[in-house]
């Protein structure tokens, strides 16, 4: 019994559409949320029959990534605040563009509505969730996904990629900007006023990158458009979610633990919120309409282990 | 044949004495550590029995345990010495706050303990410290939570458990740790960010207290506030003056890199992870003094 040999924690087989994935033109995090979204579908509609009967809406698409959903599905409509009128269809895909809040789609329908790493940048988080609840057929589910809220240690959501496009925008040479905190320290946004950010910025990257500190700065603290920041903490998202009639079907968090000392300054700044969860995954699925609006018990269990 | 106990360091004659003195522990350690200092630099019994000695910011029971093991002991404090009943081997005067009632070179070793980070002028005490010790003689000054350091604050259970008595109010929850008063948080908050997280966190009827928690970390400079020196700054002044550092030793916690970042950046470089100092000094005697005076003298007219 006690020499009893246990089973090898084996890695799940390789699903088929894995090598289509990677062969894309696509950065990684694309790849992995993708990867994620037909992992989910796969367990929500486990038949390859009922998926292909689902009608699929991206909020805040890449036309890349729901080219290569729709051959799971019926149909994937994706939809952004700009820039799709060049996007061409098929028969299997769609790319309209929407308002920063309303969504062009009549209520009840679609089956599965997702959208990936758009929660942190949402101007109004609670009118785009009431459209994305809206255009939901009862029962169907919604999907959302994302990393970096304002409470964790990227908050600020300053990296080098994009860094390195706003060198190119404002013609600059390459500047010394890497991630891992030596330039936006982690938390950095919640310990600095824009002031002591962008004296810090201009210290750590040198003569003539003024502008772009600049720019940094202002995604940071003021930005709201699609670029800019929700500035919300996770709890307060969380809120606005289950504010809906929805039921919460999964949320799972990955943390980034922030040393003692930094959270009890976070604390005493600004309130007891959230500071070590980076990534949120919720699925939740649009109730009936009719019947109790109870949150089911799986719910809270499924979020005290995440 | 060698006998392992044999290689045991000497239990020092004072080591029971102190244990048994009703002394805080951290006064315990001090007046251990400010021994140890003595007989490491008079290693000669009978040298030692000869040396004066002076505290700068004294606690009487120390001094009268410390008399029995040299010359005398010479206690100051800014006040309340006059009750002190002095005898063959220990006197304690009162002094100003700028100025020690002893001559120049009147002692062999002069030494304070956590008076650093209490001073209002520096300076001012240091050049005194030296004044008083003569030609050859040590300084020795051992000071913990230097305004950079986490506990820089110096918020303490036991302070805020006597202010309690003070106020006549019912003790609070308040403990050590940075969950009430944050570490770093007298560098890293404002006086409201500060007064609000305190509140917060004692409740209501607590605002006579934090009130006074905040005004001591920000705002007192008496004997009871705060110097609000980073530690290179307590040092240039130290090593400003004719003196020969001995010793220096530092004990240091570490500080995550986002609050080290932020505290640079609002703040400046310094050193935020020391928590306790000790220096030992030594001022040169009298006649490499003349040599160094003549040598400056000398490269002043060429």
């Amino acid at each position: 019994m006690l020499f009893r040999r246990q089973p090898k924690n084996v890695a799940p087989p390789r699903p088929p559409w894995m090598d289509q994935i990677d062969a894309a033109d696509l950065y990684e995090f694309q790849r992995v949320q993708l990867a994620g979204t037909i992992r989910v579908l796969e367990e929500l509609y486990p038949k390859a029959t009922d998926r292909e009967r689902v009608e699929v809406l991206d909020v805040g698409c890449n036309p890349t990534q729901d080219r290569i959903l729709s051959q799971f599905v019926k149909h994937v409509t994706g939809c952004n605040v700009g820039g799709m009128e060049n996007v061409p269809g098929d028969a299997k895909t769609a790319f309209v563009n929407s308002g920063e809040v309303e969504l062009p789609f009549p209520t009840d329908t679609f089956d599965f509505a997702y959208s990936l790493s758009v929660m942190e940048h949402l101007k109004d988080t609670r009118a785009v969730m009431a459209e994305h609840v809206r255009v939901l057929k009862p029962g169907g589910y919604g999907y959302v996904e994302w990393c970096c809220q304002w409470g964790c240690y990227a908050g600020h959501h300053i990296f080098a990629i994009l860094v390195r496009d706003w060198e190119k925008h404002l013609k600059l040479p390459r500047s010394p900007f890497e991630d891992g905190g030596d330039f936006v320290p982690d938390w950095g946004h919640l310990l600095l006023t824009p002031d002591q950010m962008r004296k810090l910025l201009c210290k750590k990257l040198g003569p003539g990158f003024e502008k772009l500190a600049d720019v940094i700065v202002d995604v940071i603290y003021f930005r709201t458009d699609e670029h800019g920041l929700a500035r919300l903490y996770l709890g307060e998202v969380m809120e606005i979610i289950r504010s809906f009639d929805v039921e919460i079907v999964e949320f799972t968090r990955q943390e980034v633990k922030a040393p003692k000392a930094v959270k009890e300054i976070l604390r005493a700044k600004h309130g007891d919120h959230d500071y070590d969860a980076h990534y949120a995954k919720v699925i939740f699925r649009k109730r009936s309409g009719e019947g109790p609006s109870s949150v089911g018990s799986a719910t809270e269990l499924a979020e005290a282990s995440g | 044949m060698i006998f392992p106990w044999r290689l045991r360091p000497r239990r020092p004659a004072w080591v029971d004495e102190i244990e048994s003195a009703p002394l805080e522990t951290y006064q315990k350690n001090q007046l251990q550590v400010t021994l140890e200092q003595i007989e490491r630099l008079y290693p000669d019994p009978v040298q030692r029995s000869k040396v004066r000695v002076l505290d700068i910011g004294c606690n009487p029971l120390q001094d009268r345990l410390l008399s029995k093991y040299v010359g005398h002991v010479i206690g100051t404090n800014l006040g309340g010495m006059e009750s002190e009943a002095s005898d063959e081997r220990t006197r304690f005067l009162n002094s100003a706050e700028r100025e020690l009632p002893l001559e120049e070179g009147a002692v062999d070793f002069a030494f304070s303990l956590n008076i650093m980070e209490h001073l209002a002028d520096t300076r001012a005490m240091i050049a005194e410290h030296v004044r008083v010790v003569a030609p050859g003689g040590y300084g020795f000054i051992d000071w913990a939570c230097s305004w950079g350091s986490p506990s820089g604050h110096h918020i303490f259970e036991a302070m805020v458990r006597y202010w309690e008595t003070v106020f006549e109010m019912p003790q609070t929850a308040f403990k050590d740790g940075g969950e009430y008063v944050p570490d770093w948080g007298h560098l890293l908050l404002t006086r409201e960010e500060m007064r609000a997280h305190v509140l917060s966190k004692l409740g209501p009827g607590t605002e006579k207290l934090v009130d006074y928690i905040v005004f001591s970390i920000y705002d007192r400079v008496d004997q009871y506030g705060l110097s609000r020196l980073f530690l290179d700054e307590v040092m240039e002044i130290i090593r400003s003056f004719d003196v020969e550092l001995v010793e220096v030793k530092n004990e240091a916690m570490p500080a995550s890199k986002p609050l080290k970042l932020a505290l640079e950046t609002i703040h400046g470089e310094h050193d935020y992870e020391t928590y306790h100092t000790t220096v030992v000094f030594q001022k040169p005697a009298s006649d490499a003094r003349d040599v160094r005076k003549a040598a400056d003298r000398m490269a002043a007219t060429t």
